[in-house]
């Protein structure tokens, strides 16, 4: 009877399990997007997960290639540098938004001045400050109409700037310098409802569930539409990496953006593992007005006493680059800039400098407290760094584990008891995405170094004409941070972990220094060409 | 007519029921206050704010969106203001999920919680129920020793082992089932088991233990002399004096599903409002955390009083006193 009773309970989960989802169409693409977009208006993403999708909704006039990340022309066919690249001129090809409307020039200067008005509270409005009148405009000193953008015809555009910069092309792929349609901000739902979305890009809106998925269907609009072979996307939202992992090897998708580290053992040699040097630094912050890190020389100490190599080797396992440095020496294959590296692994020096402090073999270090966010790899890296100050510095070390909002409210408020865990992601592909976070009034700083030598290097670079001159004088600014002020202690370099399957994705996946995949370019295995 | 008139002509039993229904009404509403006011003060004493982020906004646009959303007014104003949206209905924008208002959020999320929510209780009563007199009619018998295994398990294992077992298993060993999300009815099975099954094992120790103490009572003797039927006996005589046990704990079983709904609806990736909450109480984001709650408070005032209502229904000595 019991035995009957059980298996017509197992029937009827089979039976159940019968009537399943349909399969996937073959031309469409799945993929975990890690967390939940908090907005699809370009003027207010930041995360790398509303990059991956704003990159498929919405097209600049340029757009990255997918190998390099460089930009590529993409609305704008050809762009001109006038003036000592002071000022460059775009023309724009003919396009069209997803409902047929052309996509023009005032287009463009109508989203980037929504960008720049107070009211938009854009949290990257800093990138566009190098055109003219921007900032001023932005403060409200100055009027909208001297700003330094302007539509002279549809499909002209002239942007002017103070000194050139070398970064525009690249922040005109990417949000918030992407165009909006101009009646996104009259349309109730314009970002959470299909029919109400218009965009410029290779694929639209079609559903919006938020915590689960996002779909997008091809733009039938798009002006390379013939080049889209894929016909729906299918982007799922965890913040669960365990969750994206179990879904990733059911089948469910065809490439999940990031895994747990702790598993970086089991995928080493799967030909599912996708890795590459990716723009963005693991580091521990000091609290400069704490003893004993306000002499810059304990901050030294630490740097040195740190065996960065042991982390990379066993803890981390997958190529990741130990870093003295604070930006990532991948950098140099993007850019002409040559990265500054920190003083390497030193134990008898860290002692050293430690003695000269007032600390002979640590005697008289009061207690430091070590604080991270929750996580469980972040756990094992700052165990390791508590080991080493232990041995090397005879520095006694407290781990203090924070819930992530508490943990960034500490250190905002300069409330962390020494040391801070932290890492950083890179914007564009500059070293002044890295440098400008530890300028003295830089929000992100949260270590409390004011140094006015630093903030003028990151002021003349800004206003430097001469691109070389402008990189030697970036690295000026990174020598003052790793040879001689050790705000922060680079730990690593990151890499890019993603799972892809290749059976699936079959062309036009890279992995590039920004850890961005433009989707039009992609292939499925019975999609392609 | 003189209202006064009409309730002085009414039964007793429907002047009963006029009063529970106004005295149920204004408790639920000062209930439905202090949950809003303790979870108010209490997410606001959290802290870290809801736009502290990785990447920290530029002071002076965190010092806009702040004053949009008047968090730098002293917090009694706040609260004061929240109050007055919620009369009107208005339970506010979702800081972190920022095309959404709370009512859109709630709209989608809900009917997908409602939908696993319904059908682990349908689990837990269709087969906790059945299993329980089953157990409790061949007592020591095979039946009975399987379903004392099931009690157990279900009450000792939680969810959260529970859940992520039944997603190994089904899902990546079997391929029964996916691992995830909320597609097709099939999608439902598994997240209901992982809910259901705590609420089952109360459910079959409840009906268990009532059929046990009724069939021993000498009424049942009687039948039995009389030579009815067992099934006649177990089901039209024993079980509905063995039932109000279960039947009580309804209320306690919807508030254990609706709590056990956060972690199961993160295990298998489902978007309903049990995950706003655990999210949003991680991103500070207030108006989203209080729409939930107050949400499964009126849920859970509202349950209570059905079975109250019920109760009041079945047993005549509860309207007396």
């Amino acid at each position: 009877m019991a035995a009957v009773r059980f298996l017509c309970i197992l029937l009827a989960f089979a039976a159940a399990a019968a009537c399943r989802r349909a399969p996937d169409a073959a031309s469409t693409l799945r993929f975990h997007n890690m967390s939940e977009p908090r907005t699809l208006d370009p003027a207010g993403a930041i995360s790398v997960a509303e990059k991956n999708l704003l990159l498929a909704l919405c097209e600049g006039l340029t757009s990255l290639d997918p190998r390099t990340a460089r930009p590529v022309p993409a609305v704008a066919s050809r762009y001109t540098a006038l003036d000592g690249g002071r000022t460059l001129q775009f023309d724009l090809r003919e396009c069209r938004w997803s409902n047929g409307d052309p996509v023009t020039a005032s287009n463009f200067r109508d989203s980037w001045l929504r960008v720049l008005e107070p009211a938009t509270a854009s949290p990257l409005v800093n990138l566009l400050f190098s055109i003219r009148g921007a900032r001023a405009f932005h403060e409200g000193r100055a009027p909208r109409d001297q700003v330094g953008i302007a539509a002279p015809d549809t499909r002209t555009l002239i942007v002017r700037f103070d000194h050139p910069d070398p970064r525009f092309l690249q922040l005109c792929a990417s949000s918030p310098l992407v165009p909006v349609h101009p009646r996104a901000a009259a349309t109730a739902g314009f970002y959470t409802r299909a029919e109400a979305f218009i965009g410029n890009g290779p694929f639209v809106l079609a559903e919006r569930t938020p915590n689960l998925r996002i779909v997008m269907i091809k733009n039938r609009s798009y002006w390379d539409a013939s080049n889209v072979t894929i016909e729906k996307i299918v982007a799922w939202s965890t913040d669960s990496k365990q969750a994206a992992v179990d879904a990733f090897r059911g089948g469910q998708s065809d490439w999940v953006d990031d895994f747990p580290a702790g598993q970086a053992s089991s995928w080493l040699g799967s030909a599912e593992l996708s890795t590459s040097p990716y723009l963005a630094t693991f580091f521990v912050r000091f609290n400069t007005h704490k003893k004993p890190f306000d002499d810059r020389r304990v901050r030294e100490a630490v740097h040195r006493a740190i065996d960065r190599a042991a982390i990379c080797r066993g803890i981390l396992k997958l190529g990741q680059r130990p870093a003295t440095g604070f930006v990532p020496a991948c950098m140099e294959t993007v850019s002409d800039y040559h990265c500054i590296s920190g003083p390497d692994f030193d134990p008898v020096r860290a002692r050293e400098l430690l003695a000269e402090a007032g600390y002979p073999d640590g005697s008289g270090l009061p207690p430091v407290e070590f604080q991270y966010d929750t996580n469980e790899d972040y756990k094992k890296i700052c165990e390791a760094i508590q080991a080493m100050l232990r041995e090397n510095l005879n520095m006694r070390i407290y781990l203090i584990n924070k819930e992530k909002k508490v943990h960034l409210d500490d250190e905002e408020n300069l409330r962390y008891g020494g040391l801070s865990r932290g890492s950083w992601i890179a914007d564009y592909m500059d070293p002044m995405t890295f440098l400008e976070i530890l300028a003295g009034d830089s929000p992100d700083n949260r270590t409390g170094f004011q140094c006015k030598e630093y903030d003028e290097l990151l002021e003349r670079a800004r206003a430097e004409g001469d691109p070389k001159a402008r990189l030697e004088t970036l690295q000026k600014a990174e020598e003052i941070l790793v040879r001689r002020e050790f705000p922060i202690t680079p730990i690593y370099e990151y890499v890019k972990q993603t799972l892809v399957d290749r059976k699936r994705i079959v062309g036009g996946f890279y992995e590039n220094p920004l850890g961005v995949h433009p989707m039009k370019w992609i292939r499925l295995a019975s999609s392609g060409k | 007519m003189d209202p006064a008139r009409i309730i002085g002509k009414m039964t007793p039993a429907a002047r009963f029921w006029i009063r529970f229904a106004a005295r149920r009404a204004a408790r639920a509403l000062i209930v439905i206050f202090i949950v809003a006011a303790a979870s108010f003060f209490l997410l606001r004493a959290a802290p870290g704010g809801p736009f502290s982020g990785d990447r920290a906004l530029p002071p002076s646009i965190l010092r806009i969106v702040e004053e949009r959303y008047r968090l730098n007014d002293p917090i009694y104003l706040q609260f004061f203001h929240y109050l007055q949206n919620l009369l009107r209905g208005d339970l506010g924008p979702s800081f972190r999920n920022a095309d959404f208002t709370v009512q859109d959020l709630i709209a989608i999320g809900l009917p997908k919680t409602a939908a696993i929510g319904a059908c682990a209780l349908l689990f837990a009563i269709g087969i906790g129920l059945p299993l329980g007199v089953a157990a409790a009619a061949r007592r020591s018998g095979a039946i009975d020793r399987i379903a004392g295994g099931i009690a157990v398990a279900g009450l000792a294992v939680p969810n959260f082992v529970l859940g992520p077992f039944l997603v190994m298993f089904f899902s990546l060993i079997l391929h029964w089932f996916e691992p995830g999300g909320l597609e097709a009815p099939a999608d439902l099975v598994l997240p209901a088991v992982a809910l259901g099954m705590g609420p089952l094992a109360v459910i079959l120790r409840l009906a268990r233990a009532g059929m046990l103490d009724v069939l021993s009572l000498d009424y049942i003797q009687f039948a039995r002399a009389k030579g009815l039927r067992e099934r006649t006996i177990l089901f039209r005589h024993a079980l509905p004096g063995a039932i109000s046990p279960v039947l009580t704990y309804l209320g306690p079983a919807c508030a254990a599903i609706l709590a056990g709904s956060l972690v199961v609806e993160s295990i298998f990736s489902i978007p309903g409002i049990g995950g706003y909450v655990v999210r949003g109480a991680a991103n500070r984001d207030y108006p989203l955390v209080m729409g939930v709650v107050l949400l499964g408070t009126a849920f859970l005032v509202i349950m209570n009083t059905i079975v109250d209502a019920l109760y009041a229904a079945i047993d005549p000595r509860i309207r007396r006193s």
